[in-house]
């Protein structure tokens, strides 16, 4: 029990200094819970209805979740087509490029007045705004493998054009482009958690997002910082998982 | 050697002010960091009048909105020195959808004075723990209400039903408050919207959350509506929510520790905004050539506003008793039971929450200057 405890104090005493350090800036500055909640506070807010933030937790996630998939399949759809066909590439990298240029703020108001509130519209602005650095690793992943192997393919008269095009792709340059595909996932995981809560944000009727929004409207911080902390955990999460994930898998595809 | 001398101590003395400001800015870091011994320490050398005179004068205002002509009244007031004249020197903290509050402000001490815009809210504040007295009211009934279009118009609370409601950050329970008063179920869409009014004409909702003295004007001017033919405006008030806005409050200790600051404040605002009425386009011109140059304000829009907004500035008390009076009775009476209905049950007692005393001092100083 000692050792564990031990263990624990050593691996995360940074966390134990920032919480020591918040409480005690709260108590001796007198704040109030409006203007900073003490973290015993945001825990009290927790506690007394950890449903309620789980459940909206759950709303972020699912939404994140879901724009980051859609965002990847069609980052590897466009890559794939921008490889397969030059003319393709200079048609989507201008239309990428000014995607990508938008601010969030600006975009998610014309997003939801295209397709409505709710859900769907959270997913759609995370795919939108995550699918571009896939597709721009993913595309660099397919263009990627190295000289030795194009030789090989080569001599089996299998090249990235012409009637073997597709066998190509499929045992080399897709392999060669799993690891940025990895890479690409590991990078948008916190991302796609911070897409889904600005929206909620702004726009949203559920999710932590809204939470935030909706307690500070009623000077609820404790409740508004609870919800901030719980998406801090999901984003550090969701990246532990996915460059776990990217380890895991990684060395499949590395020479 | 006299001049460098001099320069060295005016040097000194800026640089010991600037730090006497920080410490003002920032008490919660001074606090922490021991400045209650380190500030005196190095404003030792100053004379001590000097630096009594330089606090005194310091007063932060927090706004409830950006700087517009909302605020016109305070505006004129320093431009034509009513608050110099009393030896005070406030400095307005705009607000906005992404400033502090203004209680989050005064609370945090960043600011001694604030302007809240919302009852409830306010309520809520103190309701946390927060010791706010009301010295005055700017609007004696909000301004707020519900704007709809003639395809599907909202004039009662009936047609609120089955709506698709355009609301901004706690306009909800506003919505949910006025359905509850006139003993109707809560059934309507509510969508999140910002404070342009486009999207209602867009067709995203049937009612949108405004306020008499802004998106109406924008309907008018950028879409040549007509009142009460293409668009209606229903206040709240006129829903049955009745509330003060743009309150005037501050720590209770502060009042009782700085009494004459903040009736020296509070009669320059109403000096301020009886110049401003008779001559509304000075307000305005400050708004857009000073202290609002940079929001991109329309002349037309920002002068339609300023005389819209005295008919909400007037009620039988004001009439009777003078500009920014409050009274905790009509408070109880006619605010509480909207406030209820919003679901806030917790409500303290009026008179706690109302403080006259600066307003008897400011009318008795306007009684015996005429």
């Amino acid at each position: 029990m000692r050792a564990w405890l031990f263990n624990a104090l050593f691996r995360y005493w940074a966390i134990l200094i920032l919480l020591v350090s918040w409480q005690a800036l709260v108590t001796v500055n007198d704040y109030n819970s409006i203007v900073a909640p003490s973290p015993m506070q945001v825990g009290i807010a927790f506690l007394s209805d950890p449903e309620y933030f789980m459940l909206h937790a759950w709303h972020t996630l699912s939404s994140a979740i879901g724009g980051l998939i859609l965002g990847i399949a069609v980052g590897i759809t466009v890559a794939s087509l921008s490889w397969a066909t030059p003319l393709f590439n200079g048609l989507l990298m201008p239309m990428s490029l000014f995607f990508r240029s938008i601010p969030i703020v600006a975009i998610i108001p014309i997003i939801v007045r295209l397709v409505g509130y709710g859900s769907h519209s959270v997913i759609m602005i995370t795919a939108i705004l995550t699918f571009f650095p896939c597709y721009l690793l993913f595309l660099s992943g397919l263009e990627s493998a190295n000289s030795t192997r194009r030789d090989f393919f080569a001599s089996l008269n299998c090249r990235p054009k012409g009637i073997k095009m597709l066998s190509f792709f499929r045992y080399l340059a897709l392999p060669s482009a799993m690891p940025s595909l990895l890479i690409s996932v590991r990078l948008l995981a916190p991302t796609c958690i911070l897409v889904a809560l600005v929206t909620e944000f702004l726009m949203g009727l559920q999710g932590l997002g809204y939470v935030m929004t909706s307690a500070r409207s009623t000077l609820r911080m404790d409740v508004s910082w609870t919800a901030a902390l719980i998406s801090c955990f999901l984003s550090v999460g969701f990246f532990l998982l996915a460059s776990a994930v990217e380890q895991k898998y990684r060395s499949r595809w590395v020479d | 050697m006299k001049e460098n001398s001099s320069d060295s101590l005016i040097n000194r003395r800026r640089a010991l002010a600037r730090i006497g400001a920080l410490s003002m800015s920032m008490p919660g870091l001074v606090k922490v960091f021991g400045g209650a011994t380190l500030v005196p320490g190095l404003l030792h050398g100053c004379s001590s009048q000097e630096t009594a005179s330089s606090a005194s004068s310091q007063l932060r205002v927090a706004l409830a909105w950006i700087n517009n002509v909302e605020y016109a009244g305070l505006f004129v007031a320093e431009d034509k020195n009513f608050y110099g004249a009393r030896n005070i020197k406030p400095v307005f903290l705009p607000g906005g959808p992404n400033a502090p509050m203004p209680s989050v402000s005064v609370a945090a001490g960043a600011a001694q004075l604030g302007f809240d815009n919302d009852l409830r809210r306010f309520i809520e504040a103190v309701n946390l723990g927060n010791d706010f007295v009301i010295i005055g009211a700017q609007y004696q009934r909000s301004p707020g209400g519900v704007i709809s279009l003639a395809n599907r118009p909202v004039r009662r609370a009936e047609d609120l039903l089955g709506c698709r409601f355009l609301g901004q950050e706690g306009v909800k329970t506003s919505v949910d408050a006025a359905l509850t008063l006139a003993g109707l179920p809560l059934e309507y869409t509510y969508l999140p919207a910002g404070y342009s009014v486009s999207s209602l004409v867009e067709n995203q909702g049937d009612a949108y959350s405004g306020f008499a003295v802004n998106q109406p004007i924008t309907l008018e001017k950028e879409y040549g509506m007509k009142p009460n033919i293409d668009y209606f405006f229903t206040s709240w008030a006129d829903l049955g929510l009745h509330g003060y806005a743009n309150m005037l409050f501050c720590h209770r200790r502060f009042l009782d520790e700085n009494f004459q600051k903040a009736v020296k404040f509070l009669a320059g605002t109403i000096q301020g905004w009886r110049a401003n009425f008779e001559n509304p386009g000075l307000g305005v011109d400050l708004v857009l050539n000073e202290y609002g140059r940079d929001l991109g304000l329309n002349r037309d829009q920002q002068m339609r506003q300023n005389l819209i907004q005295a008919e909400y500035m007037e009620s039988d008390l004001t009439r009777e008793k003078g500009l920014f009076w409050v009274d905790a009775g009509i408070m109880e009476r006619e605010m509480y039971p909207s406030l209820r209905a919003g679901g806030l049950v917790d409500l303290p007692d009026a008179k706690s929450l109302v403080d006259t005393r600066a307003l008897d001092a400011v009318y008795e100083l306007f009684a015996q200057a005429a």
